[in-house]
């Protein structure tokens, strides 16, 4: 009976619904159905339960990487003409690195940064092996 | 008892200076800034970031003993001290289980989302407000550790006559941001952000044992002059 009494008032909300629209053109109606079908079409995403996290390519910038590494010397005091050097000869090794690669991360970038400086400047290499590990 | 209370809130005062979020957000903001500001400016930021850290500790602990003083009307009966000693308990095995993450690092129990807005927040930082806001943002986030502590300090302040209440919540504060202050010293007399960084990695277990041993110590003194002796 409920079941009954639920269908009647539902149909009459309908009803009611329909009369309180505005009356649209034919242009309007025609979307408004294409709008429909579009989101019928579209298939039901099922969300998945566990979030993969996706690492995030980086493009690579040799001149970035330049002025990455004169700010991190500026940090350590030094000076701005051997940070120069460093900064140099450091970002060619890892642009050459880069360029075998398809895609590369920044912590691959990093890691690799570190490596070349680490025959340079042993705490310009750490701040490179340690960057994201403070907190 | 006012002098169990002093030394209740002088040892939470100690066990907070322990806790290293703060001091590894200072250090972030000092990399970020040292590389590209000017050093006047990075010392207006640093101040304003310890003023920070200081000010929602300040707050935070006459508040919290404003309601334990209305709920309780004074002190936190012996029940309420049996759960705060047991969290107590809980929070040293923790600082010793998981406060550090595993590895050659001094990364923290916070979830990765959480300190990489940190460390966002640290390399964006120009300005004294934002400064002021990440001490803050670092005090808060590190609430779950240091909750208990401004409890049960908040609840020995209730028990103080009121000089002493005032004295005694700017000892816990002074006490709190000690590290930070100590760390403005370190770098304005020549360390660098490296030093420390190395300092930090070498004693981490020495700091993590501290801290540990400190919350439990503190759980003993509470349950053996607040919950026993009140007994």
């Amino acid at each position: 009976m409920f079941r009954k009494k639920k269908a009647t008032a539902n149909k009459k909300a309908k009803a009611i619904s329909k009369k309180a629209e505005p009356k649209l053109t034919k242009a309007e109606a025609e979307l408004k159905k294409a709008k429909a079908k579009k989101i019928k079409a579209e298939p039901k995403k099922i969300l998945a339960k566990t979030k993969r996290r996706k690492p995030q390519a980086v493009k690579f910038s040799e001149e970035a990487l330049k002025r990455d590494i004169l700010k991190e010397a500026k940090v350590l005091k030094i000076s701005n003409e051997t940070a120069g050097k460093y900064a140099k000869i450091v970002s060619g090794r890892v642009a050459a690195w880069v360029s075998k690669r398809a895609t590369v991360t920044q912590p691959d970038i990093d890691v690799q940064v570190a490596k070349e400086i680490k025959k340079y400047n042993k705490d310009l290499a750490f701040i490179y092996e340690n960057k994201g590990k403070i907190i | 008892m006012a002098n169990s209370d002093l030394f209740i809130i002088l040892l939470a005062g100690i066990i907070h200076a322990t806790l290293q979020l703060g001091v590894g957000t200072l250090l972030l903001l000092y990399h970020a800034s040292l590389g590209k500001h000017v050093r006047r400016k990075t010392r207006e930021l640093v101040t304003n970031y310890i003023l920070g850290n200081a000010f929602l500790t300040l707050v935070a602990l006459p508040a919290v003993a404003f309601f334990i003083g209305v709920i309780f009307q004074g002190q936190m009966n012996a029940g309420m001290l049996t759960i705060a000693v047991g969290v107590l308990v809980a929070l040293a095995i923790s600082v010793w289980a998981f406060y550090y993450r595993f590895g050659k690092s001094t990364e923290l129990w916070l979830p990765k989302s959480i300190a990489k807005f940190i460390n966002s927040r640290a390399q964006i930082t120009e300005s004294k407000t934002e400064a002021f806001s990440l001490g803050m943002l670092a005090c808060f986030a590190e609430a779950p550790f240091t909750f208990m502590l401004i409890i049960v300090s908040a609840n020995s302040v209730v028990a103080l006559p009121l000089e002493l209440q005032i004295l005694m919540i700017f000892v816990y504060v002074i006490l709190s941001i000690l590290p930070l202050l100590i760390l403005r010293v370190a770098v304005r007399k020549g360390e660098t952000v490296v030093d420390i960084q190395k300092w930090r990695l070498r004693n981490k277990k020495f700091l993590r044992i501290v801290s540990g041993i400190g919350f439990f110590i503190l759980a003993l003194f509470l349950l053996a002059f607040k919950v026993i002796g009140a007994i």
